[in-house]
């Protein structure tokens, strides 16, 4: 006969079991996910691991585009550059080969009209910097820094663009120390890497930013000519996180009209206009994180760009503010920030109408977290860490990204940024 | 014409069968008795209450004994036996030290490496809180882990800096000639302390989200790190870089994972100890699943180094059982290179598909595994337990000392129940310094 102090006896242990079992079965998974579907989170090696992976310490992913036909491209930094592809059809990453001599391309993928890609080069922006403790003669500090910042690039001569030609090369397999088919376009300037380009809606016009000299430049695909329109930025500031940065914008956009866009002195947008051929500054300021009762004129700058299908332009700051703005009607709407961290690092407009965003700064603690903004109602929704779980193949957990892209089925690719590093794929 | 002669061969049935008898009994009896055969150890309590360690123990060259206990939510502290004085003393309150008492922030509770001396005899140390909270204080508030120097000659404990905001090092290995420490943090990237310069450089990430909990350092400057699943990468000093290598260390996937309920690639996939032998040049390390396979990995054997499987650490109750079931590996591991030993305390547990568990708290009789590597041969050692029949729990950190005393922190029965710091089932435990005297 089961007495009631035995029912109660049997309940509480059932209870207190349940409780044990929970805390521990889950206390060894200490970053939890926050996707409720992990199926949608992926990741790919860049290569065929072992024979011909893009070698690890070049994998750092630091530029992502669609091409029209859907294959995704990349450009990796690090010891050496790679161009690399994913092809959706054959569902892998190959890598596309190295481009000597250069060790860095950061945000500077573009496809013209006739499905070329091109590429502007650069150091590998995640280098050391050497920062000098005393200055020359009685040289201030931001003298010296910057000092020290043309120092690190005075022994590099200067980024390349080079254009490849997918339907000549594609097919051709590389190994790891294959150097990629591509033509050299030239040099825009001389001991700067290009930092930032972008295309006209045409597809026969390049721009591009310079680092560390912040200029703005253009490259005609058919006069097969640079110019050089100078800097965007008259100031030096070093408005941070990266204390050996110059604080410069790091995006370009082009508008459906043609202006292409980025941020300039003072933070305000700032926009290339191909009729002038100049630089004209707007009314608007790019959102960013000020301490009013400090002495400051330093200020964020654009970090990354997005386009929505009706032509609204998505941006994201060093202050990690997300903004939208309207070309047509030049009104600029700051949304807000996700997290106390600054560095808004990439984003993209998904095919559902979300913006995906990556925030976070370079940091071992607080790294990188995946969010996204509904514009209607406008919401941000909290995706977390970004942590492909294919267990027991392959389990990994994305901790710095620096470029997004949106594939054509609506597929958002995530270029992961460390040492060894994967293209991540998040499927909305 | 066969000659059929049946009762012959009745007879000779009888004295297979016999013979067969007679080989399971003895064999059962052998295992039986290795089962229950005791290894007499002794303990020393340690001042402080801190419920649980791993790793952080360390016999130095001038024979005193470093242990780096754990008290989460609180302080981890750090202590010193001195075989002299048979004492173990309290060098020192980590939070207290580093000013983090009576702030309202989140603390040093943690401290999970086996230090490191350099040829001065100073002692070094990382710590951490990694997860030791208190997790309901801002996470933001933890400074980050130290490097740490004690030196034993002017008896001074000194804070050498931060790791790397909010970060503090697992694994730690020492270059004696170029005066490097090295570590991997909490997040998986791999940091080199230049202790002359005082310069922490960050290599990159290094490791999935179950940290390497052990690394070795060679005698050329090398630092070797395991990687998901079973690989060996390594830190090439003259490079400045870390590459992958094509060494994979034993690997058994038929093994239960940590944890069945959401199994994944954690640190049963990776080796759990490691050490290196100075005197023979290479490392000897076991694997954290698998089934404990003990490895030795000689860097200099070919152009990328070799690893070569040897024996089964585990509990010898799981060597005829079903393998499945083996635990993952403790951290008592520590190789005696003078005397040619490896000595490994593992965990005892079983293991439940529905909850995960921890060689802490399990009631089972603990065993000493020795492998004698001029012999080949791995002996068990027997139960632990002391003279006055007191019981060894799980133990999670070891070091041999010059002598070849092997010294263990790991759950001791204790007599006065105030003195526990875990009951185990009805037994009062606390964490002990156990003392092994080779004969």
């Amino acid at each position: 006969m089961v007495t009631n102090r035995t029912k109660t006896t049997i309940t509480l242990s059932i209870i207190i079991g349940i409780l044990i079992s929970t805390s521990y079965g889950y206390s060894q998974d200490w970053a939890k996910p926050v996707i409720i579907n992990q199926q949608r989170v992926d990741l790919r090696d860049l290569g065929y691991p072992m024979v011909n992976e893009i070698p690890v310490n070049s994998t750092a992913i630091t530029s992502l585009i669609t091409a029209r036909d859907g294959v995704i491209y990349g450009g990796t930094s690090g010891d050496e550059s790679y161009l690399f592809l994913f092809d959706p059809k054959i569902n892998k990453v190959r890598h596309l080969g190295k481009i000597p001599g250069h060790t860095g391309i950061h945000h500077s993928l573009v496809e013209d009209k006739d499905g070329n890609i091109y590429i502007g080069t650069g150091k590998n922006q995640f280098e050391e910097v050497a920062l000098t403790k005393w200055g020359e003669g009685d040289d201030k500090f931001d003298i010296t820094l910057w000092k020290d910042i043309k120092k690190h690039y005075s022994t590099y001569q200067g980024g390349h663009l080079y254009c490849y030609r997918p339907v000549k090369s594609n097919q051709n397999v590389k190994l790891a120390d294959m150097n990629c088919e591509v033509e050299d376009l030239g040099m825009p300037l001389a001991n700067n890497s290009i930092y930032a380009l972008t295309i006209n809606p045409n597809g026969d016009e390049i721009y591009g930013l310079t680092y560390p000299d912040g200029h703005f430049f253009v490259y005609s695909t058919t006069l097969k000519k640079f110019t050089d329109v100078g800097e965007v930025d008259r100031r030096k500031v070093y408005h941070g996180p990266e204390r050996q940065w110059r604080t410069l914008p790091r995006a370009l956009i082009c508008d459906d009209s043609g202006r292409v866009f980025t941020s300039g002195t003072d933070g305000i947008l700032v926009y290339y206009d191909p009729k002038t051929k100049k630089i004209v500054p707007t009314e608007l300021i790019v959102p960013g994180d000020y301490y009013y009762l400090q002495f400051f004129n330093d200020y964020t700058a654009v970090e990354y760009f997005a386009k929505d299908p009706c032509g609204i332009i998505y941006g994201g700051t060093t202050d990690g503010y997300l903004f939208s703005f309207d070309p047509k009607a030049m009104q600029l709407n700051n949304i807000g920030k996700v997290r106390e961290s600054r560095r808004l690092r990439c984003l993209a407009v998904g095919k559902d109408g979300k913006v995906y965003l990556m925030a976070g700064e370079i940091s071992t603690t607080r790294p990188c977290q995946f969010y996204s903004y509904s514009p209607d109602p406008g919401k941000f929704e909290t995706l977390g860490l970004l942590i492909a779980d294919r267990s027991p193949y392959y389990y990994w957990r994305g901790q710095q990204f620096d470029c997004m892209t949106t594939g054509l089925d609506g597929t958002i690719y995530l270029g992961e940024s460390e040492r060894k590093s994967h293209l991540f794929l998040y499927i909305p | 014409m066969k000659e059929i002669c049946p009762g012959k061969n009745i007879f000779r049935m009888k004295s297979l069968t016999v013979f067969v008898l007679l080989f399971l009994f003895f064999s059962i009896q052998n295992v039986l008795a290795q089962e229950n055969k005791i290894c007499i150890v002794e303990t020393r309590e340690y001042p402080g209450r801190d419920p649980v360690m791993w790793d952080g123990l360390y016999a130095a060259s001038d024979g005193k004994v470093y242990s780096a206990l754990i008290n989460e939510g609180e302080s981890a502290h750090f202590y010193v036996y001195d075989p002299k004085a048979d004492k173990n003393i309290l060098l020192c309150d980590m939070a207290d030290f580093l000013g983090e008492r009576g702030k309202g922030i989140r603390s040093t509770g943690k401290i999970h490496n086996k230090p490191v001396e350099d040829n001065d005899g100073n002692i070094y140390f990382c710590s951490m809180n990694n997860g030791s909270g208190p997790n309901n204080f801002d996470y933001t508030s933890w400074k980050g882990g130290h490097w740490m120097k004690y030196d034993p000659k002017a008896n001074k404990m000194e804070d050498m800096g931060l790791v790397d905001q909010g970060i503090g090092c697992y694994p730690l290995a020492i270059d004696k000639n170029r005066n490097f420490l090295y570590g991997i943090g909490f997040t998986g990237y791999f940091y080199r302390f230049d202790l002359k310069s005082r310069v922490t450089k960050n290599f990159g990430r290094v490791s999935n989200w179950d940290i390497c909990r052990d690394i070795f350092c060679d005698d050329e400057g090398n630092v070797f790190m395991s990687f998901p699943t079973a690989q060996v990468i390594k830190y090439d000093v003259r490079k400045e870089r870390i590459y992958d290598t094509p060494l994979l260390t034993p690997y058994d996937p038929s093994i239960f994972p940590t944890q069945l309920r959401n199994p994944m690639i954690d640190r049963t996939n990776i080796w759990r100890a490691v050490e290196w032998d100075p005197i023979d040049k290479v490392a000897y390390g076991v694997t954290c699943g698998s089934g404990s396979i003990l490895f030795r990995l000689d860097p200099h054997d070919g152009p990328d180094g070799k690893v070569t499987q040897l024996v089964k650490m585990c509990d010898s109750k799981f060597l005829e059982g079903d393998p499945k079931a083996i635990p993952y590996s403790t951290l008592a591991f520590a190789v005696d290179s003078r005397n040619k030993k490896v000595y490994f305390a593992p965990s005892a547990r079983g293991f439940s598909i529905q909850s995960y568990e921890e060689t802490y708290g399990s009631r089972e009789g603990h065993h000493l595994i020795m492998y004698d590597i001029k012999s080949d041969k791995r002996v068990d050692l027997g139960i632990m337990q002391t003279a006055d029949g007191r019981k060894i729990f799980g133990c999670e950190a070891a070091s041999v000392a010059a002598d070849g005393t092997v010294y263990i922190c790991g759950q001791a029965e204790v007599k006065d129940r105030k003195a526990a710091t875990r009951m185990i089932g009805d037994t009062p435990t606390a964490l002990q310094l156990i003392i092994y005297k080779p004969e």
